[in-house]
């Protein structure tokens, strides 16, 4: 067998190069994204964890409200200090704070207790005295920056930094540089400490801290400890362990993730079509090599081996390239996942290094080869059956003749069926892996339809090509439909891709649209909004203090105005949702178009959420949790338990998970935040918006570091943080998008190969070159339009689903549906031009040689 | 050796049927050497396609060896054209991509035949057609009377009892065509091969001890000769 290898296969593989490398590419490319979204998953995952772990230091708990993304006040700290066993109980306050000139940078600010902090050692101090700093530090203009941040900036202890605070832009002097070690680390080293009432007052979170990190005695026991000390804090607040809280991590970003391998997933089906069509198309090249081998004696199962093995030997070399190339794409993707991650959880997600999971690469290489052989087994079987007298008499039909037009009908109506079914199951578990097991089978059931549509297509095509272009379209229609596998097959090759495209683009186009809904014309609808410049890395701004809306509503042309406050991280049964805060105009019951509660009275509703006794649910949550309206809702806030009557139910994007609508004075009362994300300003009639905007700036501009948007400009920019969201969507079409043109080149050009001696002859009896090449660029012309048409169908139910179902389990977005259609026709004139040029292309070649050559081609 | 038995082969059905070999009898013995004339379409290929078992008849039976080809199955037929039968065709013999050595290989790296016996046994079939100079040689740089040959080598490599070409000197000029039948004739003379030989030229034709005619599938009649070119008896069509 391995003689025959290298005497049968070696050669032909070798001179058909461009073939057998579509082969690999097709498997390295499915391998290759498969790995890369694990090693991606991976990376973002251990990144995180490091940061949580570095910025514990030595403290053996953490006390946090929820997983520690909302204030609590900081008499807990003391509460934990009574405790014989703690040592210390250091409390840490967290912020984002920008770098004036410097717009693209943003800071961590962290507020601590310096001198609890001398027992904890987490920071190293490199430039100047312990002592002296620490005095100096009492001073509220102090802080104190890393080396990896100083360096490289020229900055040195003495020197003044400007930075733009929720409370405003202020000088701050640098009284030392941190060695950039353990928390000093995090964050890239982006990282600002200050004493803790001083960053407090910066962050507006006066009396409030974020984490209290516990440093326990020698040899005390932490379970009992952590007990002990979670039955005496009051409800909401959590011990945990540093290794706890990341772990609670992995399960609120594992949907996400998920989503992600789901998307590899369809990319190894795209990479199993384009191995059988490209081992079919090799078939019918390699029918007389093998007929010869019949001649002499080769058995079939002997060939079919032979063929297994080329393909095992392909999927081998296939998956070797493709888990390099996996990592080397992770490295260039990482970057724009955690970016995507950001924006959908409004967290920062430094990522330093690549981190591959060994164990799961043994699995990644069976799969690759699984589906190598899977995808080869057809045509391998297809070749060893033929007959070599048909093949000898060059009827090629014989070995392009795939399976019968019902068999393919009930594969699909059963892949269809079982995808159906797992979607159902999607549905009633909210399970991702039968999603994932669903939508790739419906992709697959969508290439095995092709066929069949094709053929009951030629009643149409054959009638119209000769119409529209006389012989030279009577040849090409009669060429079509004499081996409608292969049209198929190319139409079907087409319509994937398109498919891919149009689910891609159909979900952030969904997604701009549902939020813009918002913005225009919806509750949200303003004529200016303010906010601050920076952001935690996702679209939410970091906060500002509510002051400035009284200041903002005092200005001349301003009628009114709207605050607005997001907590993205509010635990709520195990879940992270987000918790909303508006101002009483919000939920003016005029403002919501029709139909905008799903459920409840906007009337009703808004007299209990503006007195505060009343919550509005977004329909992920509601559905998650099984909540309607008149149903009570209790989240963990501070200062205990906070219940409130749901009603209404409503769509809303602002957390994946679900989120919470309330009267922002809650906020203020329960979670003693004063602090808000955006400003919306309604303008006198006959103001200009211009006027206002230049008002504010002057008015506020000079103390804050201010954006002030015109409703256009915010539309436009959730517009792009859903473009950052979905980048990596567009980069994963933009492959399969090229593995799979170059499989449809394939396809046409052999075609041509396989008709090289009629062409030749058809020539002969007096056809030019023109029409010969006009009958060919029909012909792909039209297997371009059908494979267009056709992508464009399945694509309208795949983005339907994947919108529709897909996404609202993935990942949570209960989203209505909206099709890309301006995106699908420039994606058909996009296919018709590339069909077209290939046609052309193989029509050259078809006419280039000699038709006494062509004839003599058996 | 190869026996017909009434044999008949129909292709297609209704209007379109083509009987391709109609009841067709006749015994070929050990160490015989038949050639097989007639017009295009007289199914001459297809009677040596039922021998090797490409394809089995309508009706009667094709026996090699005693043994009906029809009732082998794929792995048995395959056998018989590895181990028994060396076929020539009249074109497009030899696997572009290989060298001459390595075509006439083939069919024992086919068979599992250990490569040390492999090289012992091509040198040997390409000595037999006078080609051991082109051994290394790729068919498309070889001329057609040397292609040819090398694809009687590959026949031979095996040892077969039953040589089966199909106009193997259809598209070489006379020199060549000659020499090739001398090597059919003397493979027959010194090896005792059985040769079934399709051929249009009555000259090579008369080399064969006897000659078959067929016309539509049937026997037109057979002709004794003394291997010399000159008929000796002509016993015509039986009805
Ligand atoms: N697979 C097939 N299907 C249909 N008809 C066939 C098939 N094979 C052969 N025939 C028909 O059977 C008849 C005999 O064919 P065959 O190839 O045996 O002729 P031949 O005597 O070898 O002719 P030539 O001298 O031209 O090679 C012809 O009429 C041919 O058209
Ligand atoms: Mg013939």
């Amino acid at each position: 067998m391995l003689r025959l290898l290298r005497l049968i296969s070696y050669p032909q593989l070798r001179a058909s190069w461009g073939r057998s490398l579509l082969v690999i590419g097709g498997i390295a490319t499915g391998v290759a994204l498969i790995v890369a979204i694990d090693v991606i998953n991976a990376s973002v995952l251990a990144g995180f964890r490091r940061t949580i772990e570095r910025v514990a230091g030595p403290a053996q708990l953490q006390v946090t409200l929820g997983i520690g993304e909302v204030g609590f006040s900081e008499a807990a700290a003391d509460l934990i200090r009574t405790d014989p066993a703690v040592v210390a109980a250091i409390p840490l306050t967290r912020g984002t704070v920008g770098l004036v000139g410097d717009p693209g940078t943003t800071l961590q600010l962290f507020g601590v207790d310096l001198t609890a902090e001398e027992d904890l050692q987490r920071y190293t101090v490199t430039s100047g005295d312990r002592r002296e700093i620490l005095a100096n530090m009492n001073d509220p203009s102090s802080i104190l920056v890393t080396s990896t941040f100083a360096e490289p900036r020229g900055l040195d202890v003495g020197r003044s930094l400007t930075l733009a605070t929720p409370t405003g832009t202020r000088p701050y002097t640098i009284r030392g540089i941190l060695e950039a070690r353990g928390m000093a680390a995090a964050f890239g080293g982006l990282l600002i400490v200050m004493d803790l009432p001083a960053a407090q007052r910066a962050l507006a979170k006066d009396g409030q801290i974020d984490q209290i990190d516990v440093v326990l005695a020698d040899g005390a026991p932490i379970d009992a400890v952590q007990a002990r000390l979670q039955s005496r804090l009051p409800t909401g607040l959590r011990v945990l362990r540093p290794a706890e809280r990341s772990a609670e991590y992995d399960g609120v970003l594992g949907s996400f993730q998920a989503m992600l391998t789901g998307l590899s997933l369809l990319c190894l089906v795209a990479g199993i079509y384009i191995v059988y069509n490209t081992t079919s198309t090799a078939a019918v090249h390699r029918a007389l090599t093998m007929a010869a081998l019949r001649l002499q004696g080769a058995e079939r199962s002997q060939l079919f081996r032979l063929l297994m093995l080329e393909a095992l030997v392909l999927g081998v070399l296939g998956v070797v390239a493709g888990i390099p190339i996996g990592v080397l794409l992770a490295m260039l993707l990482t970057g724009m996942v955690s970016d995507s991650m950001s924006v959908i959880f409004q967290i920062r997600f430094p990522v330093e290094a690549l981190t591959v999971r060994l164990q799961h690469q043994p699995w990644i290489f069976v799969v690759g080869i699984g589906a190598t052989l899977f995808a080869s087994y057809a045509s391998a079987r297809r070749v060893a059956r033929m007959e070599p007298l048909a093949i000898m008499r060059a009827d090629f039909r014989a070995v392009t003749r795939g399976p019968s037009a019902r068999r393919l009908i009930v594969g699909w109506i059963a892949l269809v069926a079982i995808s159906t079914a797992a979607l159902a199951i999607e549905v009633q578990q909210r399970s991702i892996l039968w999603g994932n097991f669903g939508s790739t089978l419906w992709f697959a059931a969508s290439i095995v339809i092709a066929i069949p549509l094709v053929r009951a297509s030629r009643a149409i095509f054959s009638q119209i090509l000769p119409r529209l272009f006389g012989a030279a379209g009577r040849v090409a229609a009669e060429s079509l439909y004499r081996s409608p596998v292969r049209t198929g097959v190319t139409a079907a090759a087409i319509a994937l891709v398109m498919t891919v495209a149009l689910t891609s683009s159909s979900l952030s186009w969904s997604l701009s649209r549902n939020i813009s809904s918002y913005f225009s014309g919806g509750f949200l609808a303003c004529d200016l909004a303010v906010s601050a410049v920076t952001t935690d890395g996702g679209w939410l701004e970091t906060p500002i203090p509510d002051e400035l809306g009284g200041e903002i509503g005092r200005l001349e042309g301003v009628r009114s105005i709207d605050l607005i406050r997001i907590f993205p991280g509010q635990m709520f049964r195990g879940e992270r949702i987000a918790v909303g805060g508006g101002s009483d105009g919000i939920f003016d019951p005029d403002r919501y178009p029709r139909g905008w509660y799903r459920s409840g009275n906007p009337e009703t509703a808004a007299v209990a959420l503006r007195a505060g006794t009343g919550a509005n649910v977004s329909l992920s949550l509601a559905e998650r949790f099984r909540l309607a309206v008149g149903d009570r809702i209790t989240l963990d806030a501070p200062d205990g338990p906070l219940s409130l009557a749901i009603t209404g139910i409503v769509p809303d994007y602002m957390s994946d998970r679900g989120s919470v609508i309330l009267n922002r004075r809650l906020l203020v009362e329960h979670w003693n935040d004063h602090a808000v994300n955006r400003i919306h300003v309604f303008l006198r009639p006959g103001a200009a918006a211009e006027d206002v905007r230049a008002r504010i700036a002057a008015r506020l501009g000079k103390d804050y570091a201010l954006k002030i948007l015109m409703p256009g400009e915010v539309v436009a920019f959730h517009a792009e943080q859903v473009a950052r969201a979905f980048v990596l969507m567009d980069a994963v079409q933009l492959l399969i998008v090229v593995v799979t043109v170059a499989g449809i080149l394939d396809l046409l050009l052999s075609s041509i190969v396989e008709r090289k001696r009629e062409l030749s002859l058809w020539r002969m009896i007096g056809a030019d070159e023109g029409a010969v090449r006009r009958s060919v660029v029909v012909e792909s012309g039209t297997i371009g339009a059908m494979g267009g048409i056709l992508g464009i169908a399945l694509g309208f139910v795949t983005s339907a689903i994947w919108v529709g179902m897909n996404f609202r389990y993935l990942l949570g977005y209960y989203l209505q549906f909206y099709f890309a259609w301006t995106s699908a026709l420039r994606f058909l004139v996009l296919v018709a031009a590339m069909a077209m040029t290939a046609g052309y292309l193989a029509a050259v070649a078809a006419t280039r040689q000699s038709i006494l050559d062509g004839l003599r081609i058996d | 050796m190869i026996e017909y038995r009434q044999v008949t082969k129909v292709f297609g059905s209704g209007d379109t049927a083509v009987k391709a070999v109609d009841d067709l009898s006749f015994t070929i013995e050990r160490g015989d050497f038949w050639s097989l004339m007639g017009p295009s379409g007289a199914g001459k290929s297809t009677v040596l396609h039922l021998i090797a078992g490409l394809t089995s008849p309508t009706s009667g039976a094709v026996l090699v060896e005693g043994r009906d080809v029809a009732r082998m199955s794929g792995k048995e037929a395959a056998e018989l054209r590895r181990r028994r039968v060396g076929y020539v065709l009249q074109a497009f013999n030899l696997l572009p991509f290989l060298t001459a050595e390595e075509n006439v290989g083939m069919p024992l790296v086919l068979d599992g035949v250990p490569q040390r016996e492999i090289d012992r046994r091509v040198p040997a079939a390409l000595e037999l057609v006078k080609m051991t100079h082109r051994a290394k040689h790729h068919p498309t740089t070889l001329s057609g009377g040397e292609q040819q040959r090398v694809a009687i080598a590959r026949a031979l490599v095996i040892d077969p009892a039953i040589v089966l070409a199909d106009e193997p000197t259809g598209n070489l000029d006379r020199a060549n065509g000659r020499a090739v039948m001398d090597l059919l004739v003397d493979l027959n003379e010194r090896l005792s091969v059985t040769i079934l030989l399709v051929t249009h030229d009555p000259v090579f034709a008369a080399m064969a001890k006897r000659v078959l005619h067929l016309v539509d599938g049937s026997l037109e009649q057979t002709t004794a000769s003394d291997g010399d070119g000159d008929a000796l008896t002509t016993s015509g069509r039986r009805r």
